[in-house]
């Protein structure tokens, strides 16, 4: 028996191959030089936000129901997404990559889902070992707001100035409840005062506060905003029955206006006459005639479409291409005469000048009207040397910072884009500077490094996360891996039924459902942004991909065979492939 | 030591596909479904090229080297040996390319099927006997190049699901690498079915599609949103059910990005764009059936 | 137990005494009834194994090779066609070395068709690694299932257990049939390498890269072949110990003083034997050498039992058509070396069952005796 056991004993391994080696000794990483590396980079969106939300980032959040995630990151940049989500003119979607591929994200609607929906306290931004300095913040409109709240989140003392019996400005004193509701409003600022601010309500800063305020305060920030009435310069202008728009909407009792007038006429396509219309329009019976003209063509009216096309449905006419040259009517207004106009706009200053047009002039029947062509600020008070007199405004630099150092200012004093997005940012802006400048750093190279791509915007996460998104590379449509999306048209929230608004200032717009808000954002393309779906890494042939956490992958650079599918297949093209050496 | 439930790759890094390789992403698939307690029987195919040689292997579980016809009856012939020996907790996979399943493996994989033997049947079907340098096969699509059908192949496509389906297998089902999601929950439901499963996965091979290396998952995900691959699975043989609604985008796209088509005219493609719509109709039938008589 | 039984069944019994786990089958005369037997036991709840009834030889031996690595016992038995068909899978049993045992009853190949018995199918697997045990009658048909599972399960070399179509495989003769508990003790249950190992997981048989990768395993196999010869006997002395029949891998009868020893293999040496007993009685110095071991071939005993015989007569139930009878070669070639070599004589008898008598196999040794030297080719012989 002694050979059959010397055979069983016999190393079975060595008869037939019996391969156990392991294959990572072949470093095929070799065969090629590319290499992927994961990337993040900026989407056309929030490179067009004025506020620099991460709306990828969010809107990921809320495709998997997580709105408390969604607004704590939405709090990293923007102050107020109730009020944005609401009444921004949404430059985002104008820029949108899924405009090229069927609609829009709805953006906006969901910043308000987010805001409405979602749980969060902002996260403080500053170190113990920061230098803390003193603010006073004159005037609480998004401008003010939001250079106290940015100032706070770096740890600063801060106190607003607010002339006005409440904080808001134009947000609570302009924009109408129907649009933008009181309580709204009070939760956001709630949430900013809760920060620590000091608010000194009713507080009027004249020269001589100025000065007191200039030894109390290291700096000062200035954000009274534009509330004096651009002018028609016709000469019969002063009457009871001729009113200006912000006047008549931050008027305490402005239904007696309204009251039995039969014919009213709105001057303006902006924003303002929207609202203006759509108010008289709920103060006023059902069979006022309210028209609305402006010199600028109808669908090329400034004013947010959404608002018009609601105005619309109130059934406000709208008529383009006209400016009024004569109220007719003696004690009482009886008419308008409007000539035919064209605006032109500047290429180069890209201002707008208003010519005459072709065509007949148009009477107008009227016994009210209202315009609202313009604000412009008051700058009496201020240092001369940092108004603009020509221009009335006060200047500032790519800082935030007026001709005088411990001067900063924003919003629609700087007469910058009137927009409530526009006036956050350049509190941001202006928060940001007077920090970095706080702590010896040069805010001249940091602003720069942070705003996001060609746009003007700036981002403050992108301060405290440096480098982990490229702000300057903006993931076009074409880059993306289109073929993993489905073309679906965009939800649209509700909106309460025309007969019932012409009587009612609670708020047309239903917004998403929480439900629907989740579809939309599921929509999102994420352009640039990861949101860890694994295709990277489960469809590398290589295996050449390790995950390393929630979004953390890292390439192994000893097997990648350069093979690109990662790159190529990511859908949000957060992937690029690059010569290693 | 193998460790219960958990989803890690079974496959190493360090092996020898061609880069961008079509097979290799879905054996990899594949095998992080099926887990660690799995046996495979893999034949001579770019599988078993990528499964590395002698004495390395690229695969964390055992496997055997099956001859190119067999690999069904080696398949069922270890699980019987599992069955015998009271091991009822570990899969069988066998893993075939196209020639290996629709060609000279169609007889055995039959026999298996017939008798229903307790295994996955795994076919990386890239279109070609692509191991051997692009030989057509059974499964090269009519008009596609290969070395062996320089100006095209003039039979159309075999239709392996129909023939596995008139075998009543209690499952079979296609699946894409560009749908890796839907691609690892089906093995992982053929691995709790007992009896012979079978998955026809479309592998798309950048040499010999004669397509840029970086484009196999997308023209994976092309083969569906164009009809040319739907994914469907079938139960019992007649239970149909389409698991991913595509978007039927016209057949050109997905054509466009391979050379082996490059020399189709308009009139050729209008012609796969008319045959892609039977076949997709003839499917889509089956599962109106299906859910007509309330089968599903 | 004496039992009455076919030489199929009696294989049959032997496999299911063996406790084979796995048996694949398929149909082919004349082994069929092999297959029928263990579907017979199967349905009557005798059979320890499994049976798969598979669709083709190929996939059988397919099988028999998946669970053979996988740790089982396993069987399978074809003939002629479904051989040939099986012949890759002959190698790759090999090549993989699993003891797989399977019964071979020698059947012509078609182009003619037809169903009598030529040892050409199982001859033409000669270089596929596989050991081939020719038996001469049923009872040695049993008793070498029984010893080729020893044999193969301590060589990891695969083997055939071969008989004549319709002489052994259909005609019933007297046997024993052991008991059960001295064949479990001779032949206890299998204890195969298990390839195929969760802890400790390899890729069996992959790509060699290389003829130097290659070639180790082939040596091997030829030397673990080669130490087959030795385990047969030990195998067959402890058989013969426990039951009381043994076979050798050649037998020699009445060789010593012979002048003429007749070659055969397979059910004609029966008749061969009463052959040499007639020409005996006549006075010639006639012997018998019949061959059991085809593969591995036994040389040495061939040596020891030829060399310093005058003439030998070789007849072969097969032929390898541009030469001559598959032995016959075999023979020549072992002996060539020898220092004092016997004139060989090749006749080819008995293709397709043509009757080969004892009167026939007398006519050859006396032909032989008669002729100086041999012709160049064989000689076929056409009956009575
Ligand atoms: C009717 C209306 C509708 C609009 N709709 C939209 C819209 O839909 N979307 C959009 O993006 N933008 C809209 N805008 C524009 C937008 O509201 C303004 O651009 C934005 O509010 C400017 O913010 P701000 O902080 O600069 O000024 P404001 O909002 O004007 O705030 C300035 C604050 O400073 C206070 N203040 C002024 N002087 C002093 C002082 N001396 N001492 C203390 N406090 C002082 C004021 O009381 C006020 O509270 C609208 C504007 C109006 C008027
Ligand atoms: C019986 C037999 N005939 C031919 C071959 C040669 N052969 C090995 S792989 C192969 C092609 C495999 O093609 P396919 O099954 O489609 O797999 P792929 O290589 O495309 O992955 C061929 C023809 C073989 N190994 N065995
Ligand atoms: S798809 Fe999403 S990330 Fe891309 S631009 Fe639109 S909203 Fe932004
Ligand atoms: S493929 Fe998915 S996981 Fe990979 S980088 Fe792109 S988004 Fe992130
Ligand atoms: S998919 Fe894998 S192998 Fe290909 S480039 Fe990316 S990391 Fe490298
Ligand atoms: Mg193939």
């Amino acid at each position: 028996m002694t050979t059959q056991e010397n055979l069983r004993a016999a190393d079975y391994e060595t008869i037939i191959p019996v391969s156990r080696a392991n294959t990572k000794v072949f470093k095929t990483g070799q065969w090629s030089q590319k290499k992927p590396t994961h990337h993040p980079k900026l989407s056309p969106c929030r490179e067009a936000c004025p506020v620099g939300n991460n709306i990828p980032g969010a809107l990921a959040h809320v495709s998997k129901g997580d709105y408390n995630a969604a607004l704590a990151l939405i709090l990293q940049e923007n102050p107020l997404p109730g009020i944005c989500g609401r009444v921004c003119y949404h430059p985002c979607q104008t820029s949108c990559n899924r405009n090229q591929f069927d609609e829009t994200v709805e953006i906006r609607s969901l910043e308000r889902a987010i805001a409405d929906y979602g749980c969060a306290t902002p996260q403080i931004c500053s170190s113990p070992t920061d230098n803390k300095t003193t603010i006073a913040v004159i005037g609480s409109g998004p401008a003010g707001l939001s250079a106290a709240y940015f100032l706070a989140l770096f740890g600063h003392r801060v106190t607003i100035f607010e002339s006005r019996a409440e904080p808001g400005g134009v947000l609570r004193y302009g924009i109408p409840e129907y649009r933008l509701p009181g309580e709204v409003l009070n939760r956001e600022i709630g949430r900013i005062l809760a920060l620590g601010i000091d608010l000194e309500k009713g507080v009027r800063i004249d020269s001589e506060r100025l000065d007191d305020l200039q030894d109390r305060f290291e700096y000062i920030f200035l954000g009274t905003g534009a509330w004096l009435p651009q002018k028609t310069g016709l000469s019969s202008e002063n009457r009871e029955t001729i009113q200006y728009g912000l006047d008549f909407l931050s008027h305490e009792k402005k239904e007696i206006f309204c009251q039995g007038k039969k014919n009213i006429v709105v001057i303006g396509g902006g924003d303002v006459a929207v609202d203006v219309a759509r108010t008289a329009r709920r103060l006023c019976g059902p069979g006022t005639v309210i028209t609305m003209i402006a010199p600028e063509k109808e669908g090329d009216f400034p004013a947010i479409p959404e608002g018009l096309a609601e105005a619309e449905d109130e059934r406000i006419r709208i008529i383009g291409e006209y400016q009024p040259i004569e109220f007719i009517g003696n004690s009482h207004l009886e008419k308008v005469r409007f000539v035919r106009t064209k605006v032109e706009k500047d290429r180069v200053t890209g201002r707008y000048t208003l010519l005459p047009g072709d065509g007949n002039d148009l009477l107008v029947d009227a016994d009210l009207v209202l315009i609202a062509i313009g604000q412009l600020p008051d700058t009496g008070l201020f240092l001369p040397e940092i108004v603009d007199k020509d221009f009335s405004k006060v200047f500032v630099n790519d800082l935030g910072m007026t001709p005088s150092s411990r001067f900063y200012a924003g919003g629609d004093l700087t007469r910058k884009r009137p927009a409530v997005a526009d006036a956050i940012l350049s509190g941001k802006r202006a928060a940001l500077s007077i920090h970095l400048k706080a702590n010896g750093y040069d805010p001249e190279i940091i602003i720069p490094a942070l705003t996001l791509g060609q746009g003007s915007s700036l981002s403050i996460s992108a301060y405290i996360e440096a480098g982990l998104i490229d702000l300057k590379k903006v993931v076009q449509f074409a880059e993306l891996n289109t073929l993993l999306y489905r073309k679906t048209g965009a939800e649209h929230g509700t909106k309460s039924p025309p007969e019932t608004r012409r009587t009612d200032f609670s708020e047309v717009n239903g917004g998403l459902e929480r439900k629907a808000a989740i579809d939309e954002a599921k929509r999102c393309f994420y352009c640039g942004s990861c949101i860890g779906c694994d295709l990277c890494f489960l469809l590398c042939p290589d295996i050449s991909i390790a995950k390393e956490g929630d979004r953390i992958y890292r390439v192994d650079k000893d097997y990648c065979k350069g093979c690109s599918i990662c790159a190529t297949v990511c859908p949000r093209h957060v992937i690029e492939m690059e010569e290693s050496q | 030591m193998y460790k219960e439930n958990t989803v890690e790759d079974l496959m190493r890094s360090g092996h020898f596909a061609c880069p961008g390789c079509g097979v290799a992403i879905a054996m990899r698939l594949v095998l992080r479904a099926l887990g660690r307690k799995t046996i495979a029987v893999i034949i001579p195919s770019c599988a078993s090229i990528i499964a590395a040689t002698h004495p390395h292997s690229a695969l964390e579980i055992p496997a055997f080297h099956g001859t190119f016809e067999t690999a069904a009856p080696t398949a069922a012939g270890i699980s019987y040996a599992l069955k015998i020996r009271g091991k009822s907790d570990i899969t069988v996979v066998a893993i075939a390319g196209d020639g290996g399943t629709f060609d000279i493996g169609l007889q055995s994989l039959s026999g298996t099927a017939d008798r229903n033997e307790h295994y996955i049947y795994v076919c990386l079907d890239n279109e070609a006997y692509m191991n051997t340098g692009i030989q057509a096969s059974s499964a090269t699509p009519r008009r596609a190049w290969t070395i062996t059908t320089p100006a095209g192949r003039s039979a159309r496509k075999k239709n392996i699901m129909e023939i596995m389906a008139a075998h009543r297998i209690p499952y079979a089902a296609t699946a894409s690498i560009g749908y890796p999601q839907d691609l690892m929950d089906k093995v992982q439901k053929a691995k709790g079915i007992e009896g012979t499963k079978f998955l026809h996965i479309l592998t798309p091979c950048a040499t010999g599609w004669r397509m840029a290396e970086n484009l196999t998952v997308n023209a994976a995900i092309l083969s569906v949103e164009t009809r040319i691959f739907p994914l469907y699975e079938v139960f019992d043989g007649k239970k149909y059910g389409i698991t991913y609604e595509p978007q039927g985008l016209p057949v050109e796209e997905y054509l466009k990005i391979q050379g082996r088509y490059r020399h189709l005219d308009a009139g050729q493609i209008e012609r796969m764009q008319t045959e892609t719509d039977e076949e997709w109709e003839s499917l889509y039938r089956h599962v109106t059936d299906c859910q007509r008589k309330g089968a599903l | 137990m004496r039992d009455l039984l076919s030489g199929n069944y009696a294989i049959a019994e032997a496999v299911r005494m063996a406790k084979a786990q796995l048996i694949p089958a398929y149909p082919i005369t004349p082994q069929t009834p092999i297959y029928e037997r263990l579907s017979e036991m199967e349905s009557q709840g005798t059979l320890p194994g499994v049976m798969v009834r598979v669709e083709s030889e190929h996939s059988a031996m397919a099988m028999c090779i998946a669970a053979s690595l996988a740790g089982v016992r396993v069987f399978t038995a074809t003939s002629s066609q479904g051989l040939a068909l099986m012949h890759e899978m002959l190698h790759f049993a090999s090549g993989n070395r699993v003891p797989v045992v399977m019964g071979c009853v020698n059947r012509v190949l078609a182009v003619p068709w037809s169903f009598g018995s030529d040892q050409t199918d199982t001859l033409s697997q000669r270089d596929t690694g596989w050991m081939q045990f020719y038996c001469e009658d049923n009872q040695e048909a049993f008793d070498t299932v029984i010893q080729a599972y020893r044999i193969s399960e301590a060589t990891m070399l695969p083997s055939m257990v071969i008989i004549d179509a319709f002489f052994n495989s259909h005609f019933i003769e007297p046997m024993d049939v052991p008991d059960q508990r001295l064949i479990d003790l001779f032949l206890p249950q299998a204890t195969l390498p298990e390839r195929f190992d969760l802890n400790d997981p390899a890729f069996i048989s992959n790509v060699v890269t290389s003829g130097a990768q290659f070639l180790p395993f082939r040596e091997r196999a030829f030397t673990d072949m080669e130490k087959a010869k030795e385990i047969i006997r030990e195998v067959d002395i402890e058989y013969r110990a426990q039951f009381g029949r043994g076979y050798g891998m050649v037998e020699t009868v009445q060789t010593k003083d012979a002048q003429l020893v007749l070659v055969t293999s397979g059910s004609m040496t029966s008749t061969a034997r009463m052959a040499i007993e007639a020409l005996r009685d006549k006075g010639l110095k006639v012997g018998l050498l019949k061959i059991k071991a085809f593969r591995p071939f036994p040389s040495r005993e061939v040596e020891d039992a030829l060399q310093n015989i005058p003439k030998v007569a070789v007849i072969d139930r097969n032929i390898s058509i541009g030469k001559e009878g598959i032995f016959c070669q075999e023979l020549k070639s072992a002996l060539y070396n020898s220092t004092a070599r016997p004139r060989i004589y090749g006749y080819i008898a008995g293709l397709d069952g043509l009757d080969v008598s004892p009167e026939i196999i007398e006519n050859i040794c006396l032909e032989v005796l008669g002729k100086e030297m041999p012709d160049n080719l064989p000689i076929w012989v056409k009956g009575n």
